[in-house]
Parts: structure tokens; C-alpha cells; sequence
């Protein structure tokens, strides 16, 4: 039988889901690059550089704004802020999320053949 | 592979980009390091979790990816071994080549400069003449006032000659360090 290979599954999971888990992250508080990425690496495993486009993508999508913000040490910030467009979009995403995990698990949670 | 490694090698892939985007993105990724070198972790563990540049380019440009050795010859060879062959290689090019010719160019101004010494010094050798001989020659006279006028002509051709060769000297001196060492003129 062939075997899937684990790994690819979890990246392609992995990609749509980012999206949804930066923007709820920042529509929390917002956040510059590097806080986002260990943030996000508590939670999911991930190329951390991969946030980078992520967060290009929402802000040439109007779906989040930047501003940047001088620290006494280091470089400056760049914080990423929700746009209302955005709020709208993650809220969207909130909800077809939740109903796509609920399909699924519909589908097939009270199959243990499989575990 | 640590902070330059990185960034080189990103940059590098993401060169299709229209280049302000391409900065502000790159500013991200030095941030990225400074932040985390500021959190105590090494230059490699921060790469580490970037991710392997070339995946991050292709995540980036996603279609409009193109693999760089597409459009692009890798970069120069800056290793010593790269600089020790154009060394070499310059060596024998101006051992057999350029000083040979060189020095004739060299040579030959010099002999011009010495027509130009003789014919200006023409009326002192007629002085000179007239003082061992104590007569004065009218033709030898006329000879040396014709002299001087030609070297009066050639002063500024001799000039300019030695001005081009003193230049272009130097443009070749300049050309050879700066194909060993690798850096470019533009």
C-alpha cells in the first residue's frame, strides 16, 4: 500500500491554516515579524521565514496595515495592525474554518480503525 | 549557515522583484536575525528556522519563480583559487605581451623627447660652435632658427604624448588589480 507521505500533508494543512492563525494573532494585539514568528512556532511547526510573504500577501490585500516603530535596541519594528477589511476577512475564515472542522470531524470522528 | 550565508543566497533568488519590494522584504529577514541574536540564539539556529532560502523565494515569487542560474551566471569566482589563476594568468600576459610593449611605446617616446631636446638646443650648439670656431655660419644659423621652430611645434604634440602614455599606464595598472582582486568598475 502506498504510504502518504506525512510531511507534504502537514505542509499543505499548514499553509492555508497560517493565514487564519496571523491574522487572528494580530487582530489580538499587534505584532512585529519576529514576536508573529515565535508566536506562531509555540503553536505550529513552521518555516518561520515563511511569514514574511504571508504577511506581505495580507498587507497588499488590505487586509492588514504597517507602521514601524523605533526600540532602543535593534532595529525598528515593523508592527503588522488588522485593517477593518481584515476583521471582516478573519472573521469569514473563523467561521469556514469551523465549519469545515466540523465536516471533517463528522466525517471521520467515531472511525478508530484509523488511530 | 549564518546571517550573510542566508541573505546572499535569498537575495539571490528573489532578484525578480521589483527592487523596493524586494529591500523592504529583505530588511525583514536581517531584523528577523537581529531580533533573534538579540534573544541569545546563534546566526544558524535563526536560519534554521527561517527555512532554506531557496524554498522562502519560491513561497515569495510563487509562479513568477524563476531559478536565478536561468538568467543569471553564478556569482564570480572570488575564491583565491579564482583570484590565483587571473594572477597568473596576468603574469604571463604581461611578461610576454604588455611590458615587451610597453617598453617600446616607452622607448619610443623617449626618442621623440629627444629630437625635441635637440632641436630646441640648436642655436646653443650654434653658440657653442661659434665659440670654439670663432666664426658664425650663416646657414648653420638659418638651420638652428628652422630647428627650433619645428620644436617649438612638437612641444605640445610631446606633451599630450606623454600625458596618454603616463594615463594609460596607469588605467592598466588599475585594470590589473582590479581584475585580481575581483571588484568591478562601472
Amino acid at each position: 500500500m502506498k504510504r502518504v507521505n506525512r510531511v507534504n500533508v502537514q505542509v499543505q494543512f499548514k499553509k492555508g491554516v497560517l493565514e487564519l492563525c496571523v491574522l487572528y494573532l494580530i487582530h489580538k494585539q499587534d505584532k512585529y515579524g519576529y514576536e508573529l514568528a515565535q508566536q506562531v512556532s509555540e503553536h505550529i511547526e513552521v518555516a518561520e521565514g515563511a511569514l514574511y510573504p504571508l504577511l506581505r500577501r495580507l498587507v497588499n490585500d488590505g487586509y492588514c496595515s504597517t507602521y514601524l516603530q523605533e526600540s532602543t535596541e535593534g532595529p525598528p519594528r515593523k508592527y503588522y495592525q488588522i485593517t477593518p477589511m481584515g476583521e471582516i476577512y478573519l472573521k469569514e475564515m473563523i467561521t469556514e474554518w469551523r465549519r469545515f472542522v466540523g465536516s471533517v470531524t463528522k466525517l471521520i470522528g467515531k472511525d478508530e480503525t484509523l488511530e | 549557515m549564518n546571517k550573510a550565508e542566508f541573505m546572499t543566497l535569498l537575495e539571490r533568488h528573489i532578484v525578480l522583484m521589483p527592487v523596493h519590494e524586494r529591500n523592504e522584504l529583505l530588511q525583514e529577514y536581517a531584523a528577523h536575525f537581529e531580533f533573534g541574536r538579540q534573544n541569545g540564539k546563534s546566526e544558524e539556529a535563526i536560519a534554521q528556522e527561517l527555512g532554506h532560502p531557496v524554498e522562502l523565494a519560491y513561497e515569495i515569487l510563487g509562479d513568477r519563480y524563476v531559478d536565478p542560474q536561468l538568467y543569471s551566471p553564478p556569482p564570480g569566482p572570488s575564491s583565491t583559487g579564482g583570484r590565483m589563476g587571473k594572477a597568473i594568468g596576468l603574469f604571463f600576459l604581461n611578461i610576454l605581451l604588455v611590458i615587451p610593449m610597453g617598453a617600446a611605446l616607452y622607448s619610443l617616446g623617449v626618442a621623440i623627447t629627444g629630437i625635441l631636446v635637440a632641436c630646441l638646443s640648436a642655436p646653443l650648439i650654434v653658440v657653442a660652435d661659434f665659440v670654439i670656431h670663432g666664426q658664425f655660419v650663416m646657414y648653420k644659423i638659418f638651420l638652428a632658427l628652422i630647428m627650433v621652430g619645428i620644436g617649438l611645434f612638437m612641444v605640445f604634440g610631446v606633451k599630450n604624448m606623454w600625458k596618454g602614455i603616463i594615463h594609460g599606464t596607469l588605467r592598466y595598472i588599475q585594470w590589473n588589480m582590479n581584475t585580481v582582486t575581483g571588484s568591478e568598475r562601472r
